[in-house]
């Protein structure tokens, strides 16, 4: 999303001076951050607060009185009012601990009522409610582009925290809480730390969006920032969507926009926000957020699909009685390896390993199976045995015999369906993570609809590799993957599945006599340790060994453990 | 002093008349209802507007009123809140949310945002007192407000213990789908416990109207006292509601007259902030451990 951040900064250079729009945009972008922080109480850490308008407030003081008494640059004033917000979210998430649902509701409205009253009472520091006008904001050439940029920049940070934090251990451990605090207790996360920490980071991004909000407006006074603020910023956050990174954006979009929309009727705006809010709980109960990913997953990703699919081909192509088939080939020794790829993969899932397999005594093949990469589509249905045929016939057109061959997960199976055929041409075979020899289980028709959402999402498929090779992260690997992987054929995306599901080696397994080895990372989530330990037994002289602390793809993960495996 | 104790019972008699009908609608439906106030609010202007410009008798306009308020309450639960009471409580609260501003707006609209005056329902010279303990003021309007409060709090008793319907709303309050297996019409309860909630909204609108006047936000303290009432108490007690909301009236008198009325709000919500540090369902609340 990099780019819409780019494209933001850039807008006022672009079209818009506009002034009004400038500040528009900013008030969206400060209700953005304030709701992003309340995001994170409500949404993750599942504390109820409809007092977070008075975290604004704290901020708002202590920025505006800190710029106006010792002439404190904006910036820094800005951030002090976010440390203050941070302390004072901390003394309220203590009390917030003991209490839960609708008494931490009261409880933080009487502290924004609390807070609301203070401020009007001390009148000689804070205004009283009159509240302080012109706040001053020194401006180099054009104040409203530069508040503009400000905010937007506090902004981006604060998305950038809040996308790290909620895919790390805290992050974790919130929606853990939230969805079930003893649980997560036993499980050994200290739930009193999560949640006032959640209560804490929440109150700070509410202290920025409130000094921002003071500096940009230039006027503030105890009663911006009263329940009635508050339940605002409630209203933007189930607006836009609980528990999501892009739902406090769109619901702010929503809160600040809307008004300008109907301000040529003669209708009232709490009536028109008043009707927008039910309709959009009613009718879109996980907030708009929800919804515009789900378009976006189905309608819109599939374009970024298409630029991101692999242009060229990087090897060489040999025909064969089936098609066009495409591989790659390092090292000239005299043993030949031949690698067989998994799902959603390609050849160049190999290249790490084949770098490291030593080039003077062994010659090494990766090909793309049919249906995937640049190899041809294979006609029909998919089926494993199908592969195991090509696989064949590759062979034969290159002419390799008395091979090594090495499968991995789905080419763990078509290697297993080539072996049964030819035993006799193969010195060993080496299963890494294989299919189950006996296939996989068959899922509901609705789990294989769900596989076909990768079809149109590069971003999952991406995700879900790396899932599955939990301790290699070069994400550069990945996305030449991902491209490979979004040219398989548009059938195989649900066939590969099914395929794996519908076949059975176990009869013709143990007429097999060379050996054979199962490599099981015990880290894998696809596959458990009986499953594989059944598949070693299978075979007269299979082994099974485990890798400790690896995942679904030793190929990358575990390299030399499977190069000793291949010297053996 | 005695003064004191007895105005802040009589405002507190109204926060605790507020906090029954939040505590009713809670205790059924689960929902907080933020639109309480603006519900009395809006059915008081009807009220208002019934005797004072249709030229309709007084008592029979608040008759009229509170039976329009029953048909809000039943129509806002059934089509605004149950077809997402399997969601979060947050969308309900949303819904409610967005029935204060609708109702907020809707009475700008028609009638502006200048005060109205209402008819005192009861008035006349107030009962004194002169003995050893001082002298002791009793204002009539504060016999009403006492006198509504002891009626339906014993009505309450007697309806949830006694009757079958009541123990039905009791039973829906501890375990609604348990209560549906046993052949309670859950849906009818839930309506009815937002008719008379919205029903109690209208009665403490009446009669607090002569004393804040008819505004669109006529009610908003009352309900935000209302809700720190209830919480005091123990959200799910009308005993709880009862007592919380005369604590409190008693409470911030004494803080307003001893200490100052600019932080009467303010220390009466540290006050309650720390007493739900140290009872946290309430100082009437029943602490229940439930299997999570």
């Amino acid at each position: 999303m990099s780019w819409l951040w780019i494209i933001l900064a850039l807008l006022p250079f672009l079209l818009l001076k506009n002034a009004f729009v400038m500040t528009i945009l900013s008030l969206v972008g400060i209700y953005a951050l304030a709701s992003l922080g309340l995001n994170l109480i409500m949404g993750y850490s599942g504390q109820i607060s409809i007092g977070h308008a008075a975290f604004m407030s704290i901020g708002a003081y202590v920025s505006t009185l800190l710029a106006i008494n010792y002439n404190m640059p904006i910036v820094f004033g800005i951030i002090l009012g976010g440390v203050i917000a941070f302390l004072f979210g901390v003394l309220i998430g203590f009390p917030a601990l003991r209490l839960s649902g609708f008494y931490l509701a009261i409880a933080t409205m009487g502290f924004v009522v609390a807070v609301e009253q203070l401020f009007s009472y001390f009148e000689h520091i804070t205004g009283g409610h009159a509240g302080i006008r012109n706040i001053p904001f020194p401006s180099l050439w054009n104040s409203d582009v530069e508040k503009y940029l400000l905010v937007l920049g506090f902004l981006f940070i604060a998305y950038v925290i809040t996308g790290r934090i909620i895919n790390s251990k805290t992050g974790r451990a919130w929606m853990g809480i939230r969805e079930n605090e003893i649980a997560s207790s036993v499980m050994g996360i200290n739930v009193a730390w999560y949640k006032v920490l959640a209560f804490a980071i929440g109150s700070m991004f509410a202290g920025i969006a409130g000094a921002l909000y003071a500096h940009v407006i230039g006027y503030i006074a105890p009663s911006d920032f009263g329940i009635a603020k508050s339940l605002d910023l409630l209203a933007i956050s189930v607006i836009g969507g609980m528990a999501s990174v892009e739902g406090p954006f769109l619901g702010a979009l929503i809160y600040v926009a809307m008004p300008f929309l109907f301000s040529r009727t003669n209708i009232p705006l709490s009536i028109i926000f008043g009707i927008i809010l039910i309709v959009v709980v009613l009718f879109m109960p996980l907030g708009v957020s929800f919804y515009v990913n789900k378009f976006r997953l189905k309608y819109v990703n599939f374009i970024l699909a298409y630029f991101k699919r692999s242009k060229k081909p990087y090897g060489t192509f040999v025909k064969t009685k089936i098609g066009n088939i495409h591989y790659i080939k390092r090292g000239n020794g005299t043993i030949p390896v031949v690698l067989v790829h998994g799902n959603f993969a390609s050849a160049r899932f190999f290249e790490p390993l084949m770098e490291k397999i030593p080039a003077d005594r062994f010659t090494v093949y990766a090909l793309d199976l049919p249906n995937f990469g640049f190899s041809d589509e294979l006609e029909g249905d998919v089926t494993i045995d199908k592969y195991a045929v090509a696989l064949e016939n590759f062979i034969q057109a290159l002419g390799i015999d008395n091979f090594i061959l090495l499968g991995h997960s789905l080419g763990g199976a078509v290697a297993m369906g080539y072996a049964v055929r030819n035993p006799q041409r193969l010195k060993k075979l080496i299963l890494v993570d294989p299919a189950p020899v006996y296939g996989m289980p068959s899922y509901d028709e609705s789990a294989y609809k769900i596989i076909d959402v990768y079809r149109k999402n590069p971003d999952m498929i991406k995700r879900a590799l790396m899932m599955n090779a939990p301790t290699y992260d070069d994400e550069k690997f990945f996305d030449r993957i991902t491209s490979d992987a979004l040219r398989m054929a548009k059938k195989a995306f649900i066939g590969n599945a099914k395929a794996l599901a519908a076949y059975d080696y176990t009869p013709h397994a143990s007429s097999v006599e060379i050996p054979v080895y199962v490599l099981y990372g015990d880290k894998d989530v696809i596959l458990d340790y009986n499953a594989m330990k059944k598949t070693a037994e299978a075979f007269k002289n299979g082994r099974l060994i485990v890798l400790r602390d690896i995942g679904h793809s030793p190929v990358v993960e575990d390299k030399e453990n499977i190069i000793k495996i291949i010297l053996e | 002093m005695i003064n004191q104790i007895i105005l802040g019972l009589s405002t507190g008699a109204m926060y605790s008349l507020v906090a029954i009908g939040l505590v009713m609608m809670y205790k059924v439906s689960g929902v907080m209802n933020f639109a309480y106030g603006n519900m009395g609010m809006f059915i008081t202007y009807i009220i208002w507007w019934l005797s004072s410009s249709m030229g309709v008798n007084l008592y029979l306009s608040i008759i009229l009123g509170i039976m329009f308020a029953a048909i809000m309450g039943v129509s806002v639960e059934r089509y605004g809140l149950r077809p997402i009471r399997h969601l979060s409580h947050g969308s309900m609260l949303i819904v409610t949310f967005g029935i204060l501003m609708i109702l907020e707006g809707l009475a700008v609209e028609i009638w502006g945002t200048e005060y109205k005056s209402f008819p005192e329902l009861i008035s006349g010279t107030p009962f004194v007192f002169k003995g050893d303990f001082g002298i002791v003021v009793l204002r009539k309007q504060d016999l009403l407000v006492f006198t509504t409060l002891i009626v339906i709090s014993i009505a309450i008793a007697i309806f949830t213990k006694f009757t079958k319907f009541g123990i039905a709303i009791r039973a829906v309050s501890e375990n609604e789908e348990v209560a549906g297996y046993m052949g309670i019409n859950v849906g009818s309860v839930l309506g009815f416990s937002w008719a008379f909630g919205v029903s109690m909204a209208a009665l403490v609108g009446v009669i607090a109207a002569p004393k804040v006047f008819v505004s669109p936000t006529m009610l908003t303290f009352y309900q935000i006292q209302g809700f720190t009432a209830a919480v005091l108490g123990g959200f799910e007690t009308f005993t709880g509601a009862v007592f919380g909301g005369l604590i409190l009236g008693v409470l911030e008198k004494i803080v307003g007259n001893y200490i100052s009325e600019g932080f009467k709000a303010s220390i009466s919500l540290v006050i309650i902030i720390l007493v739900l540090v140290f009872f946290p369902s309430g100082l009437f609340g029943r602490k229940i451990r439930r299997r999570a």
